[in-house]
């Protein structure tokens, strides 16, 4: 079989039947990985890697994720998997560079500065940095959990990820909730 | 156990019917109540704004104000690719076992092409070590940062040999501490850390599959580490109170009526009990640390090491802090039912400056107070409630 793959040069002979199961499987992961790359790419900035880092950490996953479909992992949820997996990654990702210091983007200065948002009133703006604000003041699990959570995992998804059990995570997110209201 | 309709539902109930998690009957009778009570419905109303206010946030402060990525996204498509070409294990093999036999220099370089690089979840520890996938097309620039499993040289075969190993060291045992500590792995959860025969030894018991292949994905690359799992009927779940059930004591029924109900009551134990088990599992982490890395033994870390160890233990004692706050705002309603004085700041014993000493009385007072906690709301002590409630405000007030 000749180079139908993606213009690859003549590579292992699949058969018909696998290569169009690995051709469907390539659709699967690329279109999810157009969906959602942005959004890993996003949640590993959150997690502290810098954005080189995480691009190419985001990059990373959905090759795993092809690779564990690919061996045949019953992968219910690709999208929970994916964030589950992001995650770890960026934190060994982070446990190995310890003496880097996490990114932090300026969030606080950026939406004080009203430069940067002309189109938003001052009370939108003032809003925007109170939620920083509150984000920011909330405990690492409970922030985790409202990420992980905004990407439509659910909490027995989020509690695999952060090894706690699903009913801490509604405990965890309902504090969050709360602190944001509260605040702003 | 049915509720009357009439008691409130939980904060985590409503969250937990906005967010489909609740069992079907649990859900039923939230939303049955949901229609009687208008404060509850408000409840409900404040949680979505606050779920609005989280996505707002992601929108426009993530979405809108968090770096770009700074190279445009590769195609997943050659890296893909280069996996389907190693999922052909027959060919591969042969064609490495063949090129090894007669051509040693090309045959590492053919090994190499046919291995597939798998890391993650599905690695496990049977596997020949793997060998980074060909991937030059998906990384948009040369690889700098080492990748996680070396590429061999020429001429060494795909299964690598180790050759001997220093002993492994306090600092490396440190470095296994802080990858747990990175997956919350060292708060209660049935993990063993040790040096033995020159390895950095960790074992546990009764771990998930899952809980494992992450365990191992984030141990595999430290040097000088064995893993050792053991399978066990036993529960992931740690110890803890879940299974305490308050019961109806004499002493309780004053604060069960301040608090307005059995339902509530139930709600304050299982808030506090849960508090503390989560304090006590920090308590035990930091003691743990200062069991393993005595002053003898942090004197010969490297600076490196030492900051390791010097973050790691305030990222405890910083929890700590902030979970004690916690435990003693939920606290607080059961001493104010019972007329208990609500403890200040203040304790009798004095604190330790150095934190190995801290660590141990800091556990030491923290076991104290579950255990007053647990004779309190658990009905195991015969004692008056009040006499309890003072000992539990003392020992609330020598947790700092």
């Amino acid at each position: 079989m000749t180079g139908k793959l993606n213009g690859e040069a003549a590579t292992a002979p699949l058969s018909i039947a696998g290569w169009n199961n690995a051709m469907t499987l390539r659709d699967e992961v690329a279109q999810l990985y157009e969906e959602a790359r942005e959004d890993v790419y996003r949640y590993l900035l959150t997690l502290g890697l810098h954005p080189p880092q995480a691009q190419e950490a985001a990059q990373d996953v959905f090759l795993r994720l092809y690779a564990a479909l690919r061996k045949g992992d019953d992968i219910r949820n690709r999208r929970a998997w994916v964030f589950r997996v992001a995650h770890n990654h960026g934190l060994n990702v982070r446990a190995r560079e310890a003496r880097a210091t996490p990114f932090a983007p300026e969030l606080e200065a950026q939406l004080s500065d009203p430069g940067q948002g002309p189109e938003r009133t001052l009370i939108e703006r003032e809003r925007l940095l109170c939620l920083q604000k509150a984000v920011a003041s909330l405990s690492e699990q409970q922030r985790r959990c409202l990420h992980l959570r905004a990407e439509g995992l659910r909490y027995p998804e989020i509690g695999e990820v952060l090894g706690i059990s699903p009913s801490t995570v509604g405990e965890f997110l309902r504090r969050a909730l709360v602190r944001l209201r509260q605040r702003c | 156990m049915e509720r009357a309709q009439n008691i409130h539902a939980s904060g985590e109930e409503l969250l937990g019917l906005l967010d489909g998690e609740l069992p079907d009957s649990e859900a039923r009778r939230v939303r049955a109540h949901l229609e009687a009570c208008w404060q509850c419905r408000e409840s409900s109303e404040e949680l979505q704004r606050g779920i609005a206010d989280a996505l707002l946030y992601r929108r426009e402060v993530l979405q809108g104000h968090l770096p770009r990525p700074p190279s445009p996204w590769a195609g997943l498509h050659a890296g893909m690719a280069a996996i389907d070409a190693a999922t052909q294990p027959s060919w591969a093999e042969r064609l490495s076992r063949a090129l090894r036999r007669w051509l040693p220099a090309t045959a590492a370089l053919a090994a190499c092409a046919a291995a597939v690089y798998e890391w993650g979840p599905e690695l496990t520890r049977n596997e020949p070590a793997a060998v980074a996938v060909p991937a030059p097309a998906v990384q948009p620039r040369a690889v700098e940062t080492a990748p996680e499993r070396a590429l061999p040289g020429p001429g060494v075969p795909t299964l690598p040999q180790r050759a001997p190993q220093p002993e492994a060291t306090p600092g490396d045992e440190l470095r296994v501490w802080r990858a747990l500590r990175a997956l919350n792995a060292d708060l209660g959860e049935p993990v063993e850390v040790k040096r033995e025969s020159g390895r950095v030894v960790v074992s546990a018991t009764g771990l998930s599959p899952a809980r494992r292949d992450r365990l191992e994905e984030a141990l595999d690359s430290l040097p000088r580490v064995e893993l050792a799992w053991t399978a066990s009927p036993a529960a992931e779940t740690r110890p803890g109170h879940a299974d305490v059930r308050v019961s109806a004591r004499a002493g309780l029924s004053a604060i069960e009526e301040r608090l307005g109900g059995r339902a509530a009551l139930d709600r304050v134990a299982d808030r506090v009990l849960l508090a503390s088990d989560d304090l006590l599992a920090r308590a035990h982490a930091l003691h743990r640390l200062a069991e393993r890395f005595p002053p003898t033994v942090e004197a010969r870390l490297s600076a490196e090491e030492q900051d390791m160890l010097a973050a790691l233990v305030q990222e405890h004692r910083q929890a700590f802090a902030e979970q004690s706050v916690e435990l003693k705002q939920s606290v607080r309603p059961v001493l104010e039912a019972l007329e208990a004085a609500v403890p200040g700041p203040a304790g009798q014993q004095p604190v330790s400056s150095v934190w190995q000493e801290h660590a141990r009385q800091s556990l030491a007072v923290t076991q104290q107070l579950d255990r007053v906690l647990t004779a309190l709301l658990a009905g195991e002590d015969a004692g008056p409630g009040e006499a309890l409630a003072a000992r539990v405000a003392a020992a609330l007030a020598e947790v700092r």
